[in-house]
């Protein structure tokens, strides 16, 4: 019957996810200009990085696995990348 | 409980069960373009309309955002939970906390239904009510489409998982898993932490925007 | 009296319809795209008939518009994108890798039924009146002005997305996971390098398709007016999102025939393919860069020059390994002992119009080039060159090289050497001339013109006719020969890959034994004797 407890790292990891979220939103309301969008992508990658690594056991996974994790924000990244160089190069106003 | 067998295209379980997991990180990456291919759209609009953007999204309910991705990392907490006591044959603790996080699921949808009533009441709805004054109104209105989307897409993305955890959890009670097969279980709660991560950036993009001002 | 294989295993309806078998997938895909494809055919011989005249006098302009888009659509979608891999693929790959199925048979029966019941939406979207935007969807006129049937059609390739989605996921996750023992990576056919390279196209565009397809038909349905310049929306955010996929598209379209290629140039030379990994490496570069190409497309749209730039730039690039390819093949026919067998054929007709239509594309991709002849003719006749010179090619000489193997039965060789031959010369005969109407300007989608244009349209269109005519011979002799052909050997044509080593037509679980490799692919001896993979 001790077989039914979390795992130490669940909780810990559910814990640090609850703290993050408590943060993003702190951060949120202060005045902190550009830095706002970054810290709340930030944050959030770090709560994506723990779900990932620990609740889907990509750090006990192989080097492929993780490969195959990544592929869809890699490719997802070559879009963003090349789209977003047309628009941050434009010099005609858009979608305004 | 009969040993379960392999499928008659594997050698053995492990085999089954590395395939299995392969397949949906295969899957995960072909969600992560498409719910990206939206995204893109959103972030191409909102750096061109950064100020519009930022007055739309402090008319979203943060206090339900934030309730909600709580409820969402706590049921993913759960199944990442259920997943290790299933590996160990505790069939019911697995079976309970399986049911317990489709039930946080259903709470997740009930919470949208209720904020989406709101936005409904505020006249923010694009294509069905939405009156918005003010020299930004074209950049809310576009705000709103994609909120609307999104999240409609995103739901739809939690009631699936929802039934694929209550099925799961089924199974789980009947004790079909144990360390040697638990392929579904796994795969389902990757889907179910992927629903999961895509909301967190949701939340990110939706909700936090413009609340400095 | 043949053995029991998967043709004669069970031959009720349920036992087709609800089959896991890949094969039977395999041949259930088939049939689906050959309906396609004179479905398509029918709409092209339409347009060639109107193009013989200058003026517009077969169909009126609105019909023609309806006839370019369901042509594109259904050419693209429903023929082009399935038909290496959904019928050669699926047959192929878990034999070719020594398995006894794919990863998720289950998934590929659905990947079939997504498949025709997309094509029958779109079907019934033609049948009620059509649409009139271009295979393209171009915004705002497909989301706001467009009187055709355009969420009805969107909806059709939506379904049919998820079909290819699921198609490479099954490819990778098996090429991955059910090699045979002693098949490492480099011991794999080409073929096999090829549709992994294809697959992951499939799997990580096709999803951005869907999103962009969905975001059309909201547009459409509830006005939101997301492309709508009017209300802040761009219409290039639709090119960008669009041609992200559609770009990669055609490498999804030319990859399986390339490696279908080398197969053929192999078999037929009787020598192993030089250069095996440039080769094999080639592949996933080509779909690894075709990815970062898709802006070619939007020279002229008001993207930024900056933008335009790097596209230019990637777009060069990328025709580099398509180069290799052609280089590697004609080294691997050097010194071999050539049959022009029609496969052969047809893999030495891939080559020569690959590569015309392949630096055609390097024109393109000069930006000021592009200014000149983008939306013309010239393009038109590009893109036809890659894809019915270089992947209907392909897929021809893929299907008699395999048909041994999938019926059990020969085609009748001259017959066959004839259709390719009258192929080969209807299909240049009908697109060299489309590429001088193009840089005399003459614009596509345009069924009326100046009559200067008339004799290269006529030309064009005699072509068409003897192509419409080398297209249909297939049909009638392959179709003969299911019934009355040759029986076929295990190993008609001795070559090397373990789907050779299993009876023709193979029985339901593939292999009596799972084999164990040993050897490297096309292993030919300098006499060129084949040495079995397995053997």
């Amino acid at each position: 019957m001790k077989n039914w407890q979390p795992p130490r790292e669940l909780l810990v990891s559910w814990l640090a996810l609850l703290a993050l979220l408590g943060l993003t939103v702190l951060c949120a309301y202060q005045p902190l200009g550009a830095v706002n969008t970054g810290l709340a992508l930030a944050i959030a990658t770090g709560k994506s990085l723990i779900v990932a690594a620990v609740f889907m056991e990509l750090r006990r996974s192989s080097a492929l696995m993780i490969a195959f994790a990544a592929a869809g924000l890699f490719w997802l990244g070559i879009m963003f990348w090349l789209a977003l160089s047309d628009y941050l190069t434009r010099t005609s106003p858009y979608a305004s | 409980m009969p040993e379960a067998q392999p499928a008659f295209q594997f050698v053995d379980l492990r085999q089954q069960q590395q395939t299995a997991q392969l397949g949906m990180w295969t899957f995960i990456a072909t969600e992560v373009l498409f719910f990206g291919g939206l995204i893109l759209a959103y972030c191409v609009y909102r750096t061109g309309n950064p100020d519009g953007f930022a007055e739309a999204a402090r008319h979203t309910k943060i206090v339900i955002g934030a309730i909600n991705t709580g409820v969402l990392l706590t049921s993913s907490f759960l199944v990442a939970w259920a997943v290790t006591v299933a590996r160990l044959r505790q069939s019911g603790i697995a079976s309970v906390l399986l049911w317990l996080a489709a039930l946080l699921g259903l709470g997740f949808l009930a919470l949208k239904g209720i904020e989406y009533a709101i936005e409904y009441h505020e006249h923010l709805v694009p294509a069905l009510n939405f009156a918005y004054g003010g020299p930004n109104a074209a950049s809310v209105y576009l705000f709103f489409c994609f909120y609307f989307i999104a999240t409609g897409l995103h739901a739809l993305h939690v009631a699936i998982g929802i039934v694929v955890l209550a099925v799961i959890g089924r199974q789980a009670r009947r004790g079909l898993y144990s360390d040697r097969y638990h392929a579904p279980a796994t795969v389902a709660a990757l889907y179910w932490h992927f629903v999961d991560v895509v909301w967190v950036f949701l939340f990110a993009l939706i909700y936090l925007p413009g609340r400095a001002s | 009296m043949t053995a029991r294989n998967y043709l004669t295993e069970d031959n009720s309806l349920s036992s087709w319809f609800f089959t896991t078998d890949h094969k039977r997938v395999a041949v259930l895909y088939a049939a689906g795209i050959t309906l396609f494809f004179f479905i398509g055919g029918a709409a092209a011989t339409i347009i060639r008939l109107e193009l013989a005249t200058p003026q517009g006098d077969l169909v009126t302009s609105d019909v023609y518009n309806r006839l370019f888009t369901i042509h594109g659509v259904v050419m693209v979608w429903f023929f082009l994108i399935p038909s290496i891999p959904s019928t050669l693929g699926n047959f192929v790959v878990p034999l070719m890798i020594g398995a006894r199925d794919l990863a998720f048979p289950r998934l590929n029966l659905t990947s079939w039924y997504l498949f025709m019941l997309g094509g029958f939406v779109t079907l019934y979207a033609v049948f009620v009146g059509g649409i009139d935007t271009g295979w393209t969807f171009y915004t705002p006129f497909s989301t706001m002005y467009s009187n055709g049937h355009v969420v009805l059609a969107v909806t059709g390739v939506f379904i049919a997305g998820f079909s290819s989605i699921l198609t490479g996921l099954n490819f990778i996750v098996t090429i991955h996971c059910l090699r045979a023992p002693g098949l490492t990576w480099y011991r794999l056919p080409l073929f096999l390098w090829s549709l992994y390279a294809t697959s992951v196209i499939l799997a990580l565009a096709t999803p951005v398709l869907a999103m962009t397809l969905l975001l059309v038909a909201l547009d459409r349905l509830f006005g939101i007016g997301i492309f709508d310049p009017a209300r802040g929306g761009d219409p290039l955010l639709f090119q960008h999102l669009f041609w992200f996929y559609s770009h990669p598209a055609v490498y999804i379209m030319i990859l399986p025939g390339m490696g279908v290629v080398s197969e053929l140039v192999s078999v037929y030379s009787r020598k192993t393919v030089f250069g095996y990994k440039f080769v094999a490496w080639s592949a996933i570069a080509i779909a690894g860069v075709g990815f970062f190409v898709w802006g070619h497309h939007m020279f002229v749209s008001g993207q930024s020059p900056f933008a335009g730039l790097v596209f230019s730039f990637m777009s060069f690039i990328v025709a580099v390994p398509s180069a290799i390819k052609v280089f590697n093949w004609t080294a691997t026919m050097h010194k071999g002992f050539i049959r022009f067998d029609a496969p052969m054929l047809y893999a030495l007709a891939f080559i020569g119009l690959f590569t015309i239509g392949g630096l055609t594309g390097l024109f393109l991709a000069c930006l000021a080039y592009d200014v000149y002849v983008t939306d013309t003719y010239f393009v038109v006749a590009h893109f036809h060159y890659i894809m019915v010179g270089g992947m209907v090619t392909a897929y021809f000489g893929g299907l008699h090289y395999w048909w041994p193997k999938i019926t059990g039965r020969m085609y009748p060789e001259y017959w066959a050497r004839a259709a390719a031959i009258l192929i080969f010369f209807g299909f240049n005969m009908t697109f060299f001339p489309q590429f001088i109407l193009g840089i005399l300007g003459m614009p596509r989608r345009y069924h009326i013109y100046p009559p200067e244009f008339q004799v290269w349209h006529v030309m064009s269109s005699v072509g068409a006719s003897i192509l419409a005519v080398a297209y249909l011979l297939p049909l009638f002799y392959l179709g003969w020969s299911m019934f009355f052909g040759k029986r076929a050997p295990s190993n008609p044509w001795q070559a090397t890959g373990l789907e050779w080593q299993t009876p023709s037509p193979p029985p339901s679980h593939n292999f009596a034994a799972t084999p164990v490799v040993k050897r490297n692919p096309y292993d030919y001896s300098l006499k060129g004797e084949a040495r079995p993979q397995n053997a």
